[in-house]
């Protein structure tokens, strides 16, 4: 009897502790990772290889949660493909991050225009009045301006792989004159941000270094890019998840009037990359058709792309 | 013969299939507590406890020429970086969202960096704020010998060796720092999650014992009684899910009058004190039922009216059936994951109060497993005090058992 | 000696005493039927708000109440809402669920009951405590970091892929482990209250103690170890945080390959978190009312099923 626990044991532990055969080549079915529809990342993914009404997303794609999400989930899959942004793909060495159409995703690249994947991170704030006190207002308006034109907040983004273009590099010093409130103790104010997920680390760490400056508090939940404009001038700008600044990691729709709250535009530029799992053996570029057909269900395995 | 010994052989072989599967169950336990344990064990420590899950960020001011030279302690070992000139060394660090960091980790006993003082505008501006120990260095602005300003630390990408190295090769002085605590506690979610206890048993408490009072004591014979029971018997199959939607819909407009927008611990608690009704109901009934009638008798007759001989007589005799509810009840609301994602929230406050959303213990889990980078470390040490605190509950259920259950 | 009483009946003391009772009648009676009104409120509520979506004049577009029971697909990005096979895929995992636990659950319990000495049956009942009092969350971290590396394991050993281990095999490991204790606690009781007199009779008649136990026992115990699946099965169904953990939210099913990602009904109702107005938050409230539907039927129907067990012998 103990003799057949011990088996048990045994195998539970070569279960748990892994012998997974070493297989050199990627084969099998591709598992396609998507995020989830209200993503800003998937927006302007899905518009750079074309996977719109008339060819949707197969149904066999797996859909995560957020950017960081997908990279825990490709690097756990063999079989994986998915998209994030570059830091985060840079960040996971478990993962491979594909050249698209035989440029490589860089800094340089996005800035000179030849990496093709990449688009801006907006923000939007509420409308003139909408805030709940001038105050807040004024405060809100202070951290834009930090986030969008000041040196320190530029530096910020750009720690957490934002693409910045040069020249916005005003002193905080010099901006600061401009609220007064800043002056005095504003520790009692809460910025609510929320909208895109991919925005979270860069806009995160702008708001720490906000509030080592001036002591603000703030309250971040992002939830997805189509939440930006939603939350901020939209259906729900008077819920209890209303937002002060809502962000989007895609180029504003038509149908999201922008235009009427107080500034709205680009803090940064962000290359979304292809990432595969750093053991795949079929892949090192992906091309605009080739990502196409994953992603509409027409490639189906690893094989027919290894021919 | 043959046939008696192939019968010994099949009743060995059911024996050993029962002991085979009571054996899987120690594997199981095992390997749970092995995985938690292994993986959050390193975390626990008081300050985690103390300390807010959040980073607090810090822009601190460094006295004038505040450059010399100090001597570097010989035990530094050599993944270590130390600066002469401002009498501090670090190190690299990945913190929990696997970004590279980084982290103080020896301060020279007058180094300036002890003398910081608050650069933040408010009523803080100005107060001595010493840098300490397992602080993350996130920018250093120092000037140069032409006087300009810069700026080195892992805001520009540097590594620890990296940032050392312009701190002692170009800078003349720092005009200012900014650093962050490291974060990653619980204090937040573990005052919300005594918040939570204290105001669903508030709530269920009452309601819990007085309607097992009117069951067992007015309508043990009634006829709307076996509707009642049956009832509230049929609240324990509900699954917690569910009770979240309920919470959401039926409950928040009640917190709503009460001033929280949005989730909140009351409305947390609200939802729970109906997930628990049914567990302090039974509890109390039991003992209620345990009080031998010649009490109620003997004080009825001695001219106490019902409700005297229920406050005086009846209900201290039935107060371990009561703990133990409230024991029972402690377990489930510390455990209570799936109803309280609704009605509490998922945003980890480390401050939180009665009408703002916060996390319990349990959600803190499924926060930061879900969403963003799973952080397992934090999960399982979190998963250990859970477990602490259940285990410990059950075993005062336990023991309240066998010592408080009186013979009359 | 009647004077003194109707007196005192009279008296304000008395009536006081009355007024006082009553006043904590009413009170205890409020209270128990506030207590008893809960899972009416609870299936009212959540009955209106579910069914609005399919009624016509709905805000944000009726939907067809047919097609959300039987569709295959369930598409928030296409606006489809089906959950027909969510609830084949919550019966799957469910019903595996207990079809691991169920056996390993009994043998259990007569182990201890009947078959271990004292102390080792105390201390595997201690163990059947301690894994039935560990949150449904702990379970989700372990699975999460665990079952899923099993599974995964022991694809990549048959050469079949998962996606990084997160599969029907392990919701339903996770959940035969999860109902395992209460099926054991609830069989161990019953076993337990099977009479002295018909085991004697049985041994008497020359069965071992081993078959006395397997045949005597178990069958004379088996509407306590019935109820005991019946809780179970309704915890594996209900169980929501530490699954969606390993689920991997399908889109289209039914999924009846083992290593394949799945989705059930509360790992359904937990995706739509973040959204607070519209179809997605409303449908979830469907999906309440669908998954309250299917635990009730297979309650039914398993107490159908002991019936008929029941007749037979």
């Amino acid at each position: 009897m103990k003799k057949s626990l011990a088996i048990v044991a045994v195998l539970i532990a070569v279960l748990l502790t892994g012998c997974t055969p070493k297989e050199v080549k990627t084969t099998g079915n591709i598992s396609v990772y998507t995020r989830d529809a209200s993503s800003g990342t998937r927006t302007a993914f899905f518009e750079f290889i074309s996977v719109v009404e008339a060819t949707p997303l197969t149904a066999s794609a797996i859909e995560v949660t957020s950017a960081a999400d997908m990279a825990t989930k490709v690097s756990a899959d063999e079989n994986g493909i998915g998209y994030t942004n570059m830091e985060i793909a840079a960040a996971n060495p478990s993962l491979l991050a594909l050249s698209y159409n035989g440029v490589a995703a860089s800094e340089t690249n996005v800035l000179n225009g030849t990496y093709k994947l990449a688009r801006p991170f907006n923000l939007v704030t509420r409308a003139t009045g909408t805030f709940s006190s001038p105050e807040q207002e004024q405060i809100v308006l202070a951290f834009v301006d930090f986030l969008m034109n000041s040196t320190e907040g530029q530096e910020v983004v750009t720690s957490k792989g934002g693409i910045v273009e040069a020249g916005k590099d005003t002193a905080w010093d010099t901006l600061k004159a401009k609220y007064p409130l800043l002056a005095g103790d504003v520790s009692t104010y809460t910025i609510k941000t929320g909208g895109s997920t991919s925005v979270d680390s860069s806009v995160k760490a702008a708001l720490e270094a906000f509030q080592a400056l001036t002591g603000v508090k703030f309250e971040m939940n992002h939830t997805g890019s189509s939440d930006g404009f939603k939350r901020t001038l939209g259906a729900d700008k008077d819920s209890v998840n209303a937002v002060d600044v809502g962000f989007a990691s895609r180029a504003f729709k038509a149908e999201e009037t922008v235009a009427l709250g107080i500034v709205s535009g680009a803090y940064c530029v962000d290359a979304i990359v292809v990432v595969v799992n750093a053991k795949n053996t079929v892949l090192t570029d992906a091309t605009t058709e080739m990502i196409h057909n994953i992603y509409t269900g027409v490639t189906k395995t690893w094989d027919e792309l290894a021919k | 013969m043959n046939r008696k010994k192939l019968r010994a052989l099949k009743d060995r072989l059911l024996n050993g299939v029962t002991f085979l599967s009571s054996g899987i169950s120690v594997v199981v336990l095992s390997l749970i507590f092995i995985f938690v344990f292994s993986r959050g064990w390193n975390t626990l420590n008081w300050n985690w406890f103390t300390n807010d899950y959040w980073s607090v960020n810090m822009y601190l001011a460094l006295p004038e020429g505040s450059q010399s030279s100090y001597n570097k302690p010989s035990d530094l070992s050599n993944t270590v970086y130390y600066s002469s000139k401002y009498g501090f060394a670090v190190t690299d660090y990945i913190d929990e969202q696997k970004i590279s960091q980084i982290k103080i980790v020896y301060i020279d006993p007058s180094s300036p960096l002890l003398d910081a003082s608050i650069l933040t505008n408010g009523p803080d501006f100005g107060k001595a704020n010493p840098i300490k120990v397992n602080m993350l260095v996130q920018k250093f602005t120092y000037m140069d010998d032409v006087g300009i300003s810069h700026s080195a630390g892992s805001i520009i990408k540097q590594n620890a060796a990296q940032f050392i190295d312009t701190l002692e090769t170009k800078s003349i002085s720092i005009k200012s720092t900014y650093v962050q605590t490291i974060g990653g506690g619980i204090r937040g979610s573990l005052i919300a999650t005594l918040l939570l206890i204290l105001l669903s048993l508030l709530i269920a408490l009452p309601i819990g014992i007085m309607s097992a009072i009117y069951i067992n004591e007015y309508a043990s014979h009634g006829k709307l009684t076996p509707w009642i029971r049956s009832s509230i018997e049929l609240l324990t199959g509900v699954p917690s899910i569910i009770f979240g939607l309920m919470g959401m819909l039926v409950l928040y407009p009640i917190t709503a009058l009460a001033g929280a927008n949005g989730t909140s611990i009351l409305l947390g608690s609200l939802t729970l004190s109906i997930v628990l009704l049914p567990t302090i109901i039974r509890s109390t009934e039991e003992s209620l039922k345990t009080v031998p009638d010649h009490f109620r008798s003997a004080s009825l007759s001695l001219g106490a009216n019902m409700s005297q001989t229920i406050f005086k007589i009846v209900l201290p005799s039935a107060i371990p059936g009561i703990l133990t509810g409230v024991l029972l009840s402690i377990g489930r609301i510390i455990g209570e994951s799936a109803a309280l994602i609704y009605t509490m929230g998922t945003f980890i406050n480390d401050d939180p109060s009665i009408l703002k959303g916060s996390t319990s213990l349990a959600v803190q889990i499924w926060s930061v497993m879900g969403g963003e980078q799973p952080n397992f470390q934090l999960a399982c040490a979190i998963s250990i005090v859970i477990l602490a605190i259940v285990l410990f509950m059950n075993i005062s259920v336990k023991f309240i058992a066998n010592s408080l259950r009186k013979t009359w | 000696m009647r004077t003194e009483l109707s007196k005192y009946k009279n008296s304000k003391r008395y009536k006081s005493k009355i007024r006082q009772d009553l006043f904590f009648k009413s009170i205890f009676q409020l209270s128990a039927l506030l207590s008893s009104m809960m899972i009416v409120i609870i299936i009212v509520f959540i009955l209106v708000k579910g069914l609005q979506p399919f009624i016509a004049g709905y805000q944000y577009g009726t939907r067809n109440f047919f097609e959300f029971l039987v569709g295959l697909v369930y598409r928030q990005d296409q606006g489809i809402y089906g959950v027909g096979f969510i609830v084949v895929n919550t019966l799957i995992s469910g019903f595996g669920a207990l079809l691991i636990s169920f056996p390993l659950a009994v043998l259990t319990a007569l182990f201890i009951a009947k078959i271990a000495p004292k102390r080792l049956a105390d201390a595997m009942q201690t163990v059947v405590e301690l894994l039935a009092s560990i949150p449904s969350v702990v379970y989700g971290v372990f699975a999460a970091g665990s079952i899923t590396v099993m599974v995964k394991n022991l694809g990549a050993m048959l050469s079949i892929q998962t996606a990084g281990g997160s599969s029907l095999l392990a919701v339903m490991l996770l959940l035969a482990i999860m109902i395992y204790p209460t099926i054991t606690s609830l069989a161990i009781t019953s076993i337990q209250a099977v009479p002295e007199d018909i085991q004697h009779a049985s041994l008497a008649l020359g069965a071992t103690t081993t078959q006395t136990n397997f045949k005597v026992v178990l069958t004379s115990a088996k509407s306590g170890i019935f109820a005991g699946a019946i809780l179970g099965l309704g915890r594996a169904f209900g169980e929501a945080t530490a699954v969606s953990m390993v689920a991997g939210n399908k889109l289209f099913g039914p999924t009846f390959n083992l290593f394949d990602i799945t989705r059930t009904l509360t790992s359904t109702i937990l995706t739509g978190l973040k959204e607070t107005t519209g179809v997605d938050y409303d449908i979830r409230f469907s999906a309440g009312i669908v998954l309250m539907i299917v635990i009730l039927i297979s309650n039914l129907s398993i107490n159908l099923l002991k019936n008929r067990i029941g007749s037979q012998k």
